[in-house]
């Protein structure tokens, strides 16, 4: 391994990391607002608020539920990365936050999937066919994404093994 | 190398193999009957309808067929990472470059949902208030943010991937 590809590496990471945190920032007073205004509005869904009203509450709670996820994932990148500057991008538990991230991506898709039904459902004109296409358009493409992690992390456990098997030569 | 050729046979990776095939077909179903009736509702070509159209329909047009065509480019790219699995290369010169692929692309969705979103509200209404507004960019945060997040996480993989394929270069002349 040569000098000067790990500190280009450093810096790239390190430059994907302050990206990470303004973004999580960002993203972390949208989904208290968010959750703030969910929390406000829910008194007049008590005293009994519309048909219309109530299923746009209940679009908003899942939405807002993405966010706990949202941070599972951010938190497993975190990780990573502090592996890969503690000089160990190779250790058995990279397979793992990754798998992780792939999992929760699963549980985005439900959730995007679940948002898009309600929201076609509670339309005006409901044409089924036209539902199913939409949600599972949406739906998928998140899937492939969860997928791609999957298979990412089965790469990666082949490089804790040679890791494992070149450590032992030494 | 031997543990490497074991995973040819090993369950997980077929069984990915598999359901990433089903998957990527019922993908390019959906991807076609979208452009279909995309091409149904858009009319015949040259027609002087088309560009106020293609106005009130770009968001529809950008969350449908532009991302579908990046979904395309993605399951591209996992099926060739999936080919070198099953070959005993995943440390392949070519594995991280694709992982950067697959970011690249996911950034591209971000970019293209977030101005979709945007442009679904400027063209439904025609005077937005403050409050709409901040809505709207609240809105464009939270979908730019949800992708660029997976896709800040694909492009650390491939840095560490970069690691691996160095490591198995190591390992090569070590033998």
């Amino acid at each position: 391994m040569t000098d000067k590809n790990p500190i280009k590496i450093a810096a790239v990471v390190k430059a994907l990391r302050i990206t990470l945190f303004t973004l999580l920032i960002l993203y972390g007073l949208v989904f208290i607002s968010r959750v703030f205004a969910l929390i406000v509005f829910l008194p007049n869904l008590a005293m009994g608020a519309s048909h219309a009203s109530f299923w746009s509450w209940i679009r908003s709670f899942l939405g807002a539920a993405a966010g706990p996820i949202y941070f599972s994932i951010a938190y497993a990148i975190f990780k990573l990365i502090a592996l890969i500057f503690r000089g160990e991008p190779y250790s058995p538990a990279s397979p793992r936050y990754i798998r992780r991230i792939g999992y929760a991506v699963f549980g985005l898709a439900l959730l995007n999937a679940l948002v898009a039904a309600i929201l076609e459902l509670t339309a005006p004109e409901v044409h089924i066919p036209e539902v199913i296409v939409r949600v599972l358009y949406g739906g998928l493409g998140t899937l492939l994404l969860g997928f791609g992690f999957l298979v990412i992390a089965r790469v990666l456990e082949v490089g804790v093994s040679l890791k494992q098997d070149q450590d032992l030569t030494v | 190398m031997s543990k490497e050729k074991s995973l040819r046979n090993r369950p997980p990776v077929r069984v990915f193999k598999v359901l990433l095939t089903v998957v990527s077909l019922i993908y390019a179903f959906f991807f076609i009957l979208s452009l279909y009736t995309f091409t149904q509702i858009w009319g015949p070509p040259f027609h002087p309808e088309i560009p106020r159209f293609l106005i009130m329909n770009l968001s529809m047009f950008m969350n449908s067929v532009l991302t579908g065509l990046l979904y395309v480019v993605i399951i591209y790219q996992l099926i060739r990472l999936l080919g070198l699995i099953i070959n005993g290369e995943p440390f392949n010169q070519e594995s991280p470059k694709r992982i950067r692929r697959i970011a690249y692309c996911t950034f591209g969705m971000a970019a293209i949902n977030a101005v979709a979103e945007l442009t679904r509200h400027i063209t439904m209404s025609s005077s937005i208030s403050s409050k709409e507004f901040w809505i709207v960019i609240v809105r464009f945060i939270l979908r730019a943010a949800h992708t660029v997040l997976l896709g800040l996480g694909i492009l650390i993989i491939a840095f560490v991937l970069e690691v691996g394929v160095r490591l198995q270069q190591d390992q090569s002349l070590t033998i």
